[in-house]
């Protein structure tokens, strides 16, 4: 039986929720100026009502639930998680707004797919956007990558107590890149924008040279890095990256999207010197051996069907679609509905098992991530040595994560967890996905991108798709970004207020 | 029962005939759908411009857009009708000139007839699906589109103004001041 | 607790500088991984194509 929270734990809930969420009110302020700058007014308004009910949300909260008491753990992660429900939900006001949308359920659906750097979306007639609307959709994916809660840390927490860490690692982030939890914030921003500033100038000077004007092309370079680094696969235009039609520009994405997917600690440490930690690290490792494994069940599938004769196209378009499914992007060039028509069953299953496996832990990326794959590989190698060796012989393993670490059985324990956990839903995913009515290849490959916050369609996700189906995808989606923990920890909260003592 | 069957055999095998002349008008569904049906034939297809022209040295890159806002875009008011669908097209650079209007939020872009060899997937072109446009045409011209916003964007506007002024208000009251 | 004091001061320019250009290689060698990683991959599947499937 859980204790009953007291008010004045609701209040410390409240208090913080509303702190996150006036942070991510400021986050609108872009999009506001991207179009007040060039002139979408309609737009600006809605994006001024949005940022004013993020304000009235936030600082109302702030005033009813004003409290002394510390944050501790047992709030962090309930906090987290209402704010990423009022995030969402605030968040859907200028979509909604817009009229691009079909319903609320299809603007917070967009909303849930940029902050946990999915990509699916359910906007319509993207190719007629407002250059504001589109900043949002980035921003919200730029800065879900970083994490909300990082963002509303780097800015607006000053010494909170040792509570601060929970709130930091419920957005399934665990590495601690500095001591301090701010700091370690703080330094995710640094990464992030050191890669934005190369990366969106050489997406610009690439977009220059494929033919678009000059706003355009520093418009398309900011976007298109956003989407890539955060490995959330929003694109500016509905042909996703197809409308480049360019290997350079590929190639450049691809160098993003992978270093989007690394873990932030491993950036720090290349950052700061140790070069080698790119060839030492378990996680890079893993990524390594199993981005092998697909691109070759792939491969093998695409020269079978003898769609793509030539070496070039053959290899560009497996090795795009699998590094984009691999790293939880969603970028795409080729159209969604030709992976049915056109790719056939045996590449879609080797997208599916990238996907799955995801990439690097504390990164922007999703998927149940290579740091749990090698674990769980370590763990029976290190069984089947004990039941060869001697009784009294130990045996021990150890892997390379930044420190050389001991692989420790209750590590295993919570890996183990986590990773049925994550296979559990992309089954419940996919059962669903049948339930409404779509082929099982189609409900698998769609559920397990929603699940892993990747963001490739074969063509399911679309407005019309069935309501039950979508509120599945936000869950799920939800569930995969949060590694399971502060959700649940939710819904914890809200059945011990039922049923506590 | 058996008359009505017998004019829907003969509308098929009609159909199936268009299908397989020279240059058969088809929609992008169609070619996404079945690419493998109409890779290397000559198609006719037609769609909205989008974006911007490419250009590539004596080629354009065009995306026309054959979907439901090729009449009229959210932007001009047409209300959601599902995603957008369309094709890209290769063009030589003088003939592309004709197209002057590309759709975006501004613009409802010109509806362009293009038709040319369609691939499934090009291996000129990094294996992607195109239509290499031998012939093109403007079928209709593109236009400026006006946005002025609605009196419920300010009431709006209003109502959240005034929530976010009440809510600072209060926290400010309630605030500790030390 | 701002990770300057501990330096004393604010970083003169030149530190400025040369943390920079730390920062800067640091994305040249993230960029050059994923380039090698590229290849290698490319490769693999180059023979796949290349044995037919």
């Amino acid at each position: 039986m859980m204790l009953r929270p007291t008010l004045e734990d609701h209040k410390v809930v409240g208090f913080y929720t509303g702190r996150i969420i006036i942070g991510v009110g400021a986050l609108m302020v872009l999009p506001l100026s991207t179009s007040l700058l060039f002139a979408e007014w309609k737009t600006a308004i809605d994006f001024a009502t949005g940022l004013l009910a993020c304000l009235a949300a936030g600082f109302g909260l702030q005033a009813l639930c004003l409290t002394h008491q510390e944050l501790r753990r047992r709030h962090g992660l309930v906090i987290v998680s209402t704010s990423w429900v009022l995030a969402t939900v605030l968040g859907a006001i200028p979509f909604y707004l817009s009229g691009y949308f079909g319903s609320y359920l299809d603007a917070i659906f967009d909303v849930m797919s940029g902050l946990t750097t999915t990509g699916l979306f359910l906007l319509q007639d993207l190719d007629h956007v407002p250059n504001g609307l589109n900043m949002w959709r980035f921003v919200l994916t730029f800065a879900g990558g970083q994490g909300i809660i990082v963002i509303a840390l780097t800015a607006l927490f000053k010494g909170v107590g040792g509570g601060i860490y929970h709130l930091y690692s419920g957005e399934g982030k665990e590495d601690r890149l500095l001591p301090n939890v701010i700091q370690t914030a703080r330094t995710i921003w640094v990464v992030s924008l050191g890669w934005l500033l190369a990366g969106t100038a050489a997406l610009t000077v690439s977009a220059l040279a494929l033919g678009q004007e000059p706003v355009r092309a520093l418009l398309h370079g900011l976007w298109v890095f956003m989407g890539a680094f955060s490995t959330g696969g929003f694109a500016p235009q509905s042909y996703n990256t197809m409308w480049y039609h360019s290997l350079v520009f590929e190639i450049l994405c691809v160098i993003i999207f992978v270093a989007g997917s690394l873990n932030f600690a491993v950036h720090w440490a290349v950052w700061t010197g140790s070069r080698a930690e790119l060839r030492r690290n378990v996680e890079l490792r893993s990524f390594a051996v199993t981005l092998g494994i697909f691109s070759l069940i792939t491969a093998i599938g695409l020269a079978r069907s003898g769609l793509y004769t030539d070496a070039l196209p053959f290899v560009r378009k497996t090795l795009y679609l699998v590094l984009s499914g691999h790293t939880t992007t969603g970028f795409g060039t080729i159209y969604a509905r030709s992976l049915v028509t056109q790719w056939g069953p045996l590449p879609m299953l080797g997208i599916i098992g990238a996907m799955i496996i995801g990439a690097s832990s504390c990164s922007t990326a999703g998927g149940i991530k290579g740091i749990r794959v090698a674990i769980i590989s370590k763990s029976f190698l290190q069984d089947v040595r004990r039941a060869l060796s001697p009784e009294s012989s130990v045996i021990t393993s150890r892997y390379h994560h930044v420190k050389d670490r001991m692989l420790a059985d209750d590590t295993v324990r919570t890996v183990l967890m986590i990773t049925i956990a994550f296979l559990t839903m992309h089954a419940i995913i996919t059962v669903a996905g049948v339930m409404a009515g779509y082929p099982v290849l189609e409900a698998g490959f769609d559920g397990v991108s929603a699940a892993s916050n990747t963001g490739l369609s074969c063509g399911l996700t679309a407005p019309s798709m069935p309501d039950f189906l979508k509120v599945v995808y936000v869950l799920a989606m939800w569930l995969g970004r949060m590694e399971f923990l502060a959700v649940f920890a939710l819904f914890g909260w809200i059945w011990s207020v039922v049923r506590g003592r | 029962m058996k008359r009505s069957l017998f004019m829907l055999l003969i509308v098929a095998v009609c159909a199936g005939f268009s299908s397989a002349a020279a240059a058969a008008d088809v929609s992008s569904t169609v070619l996404i759908e079945e690419p493998a049906v109409w890779d290397g034939r000559v198609v006719t297809f037609t769609g909205e411009a989008v974006g911007e022209a490419m250009v590539r040295g004596d080629e354009v890159w065009l995306h026309l857009n054959d979907d439901a806002y090729a009449g009229g875009s959210i932007a001009s008011g047409a209300l959601p009708q599902g995603y957008n669908s369309g094709l890209a097209v290769v063009v030589d650079a003088e003939d592309a000139r004709v197209v002057t209007v590309f759709g975006d939020y501004r613009h409802q872009g010109d509806v362009v007839e293009v038709s040319g060899v369609f691939n499934a997937a090009c291996p000129e072109h990094g294996g992607d699906m195109d239509v290499h446009a031998t012939g093109i045409r403007v079928v209709r011209e593109g236009a400026v589109l006006d946005h002025a916003p609605g009196t419920s964007s300010f009431v709006l506007l209003g109502i959240a103004f005034a929530a976010a002024v009440t809510a600072v208000g209060a926290y400010l009251i309630r605030r500790p001041r030390d | 607790m701002d990770s300057r004091s501990r330096t004393g001061g604010r970083p003169t320019p030149t530190e400025q500088i040369q943390t920079l250009a730390v920062f800067a290689t640091g994305i040249l060698a993230e960029a050059m991984y994923v380039i090698g990683l590229g290849a290698l991959c490319s490769v693999a599947i180059m023979a796949v194509l290349l044995a037919g499937g």
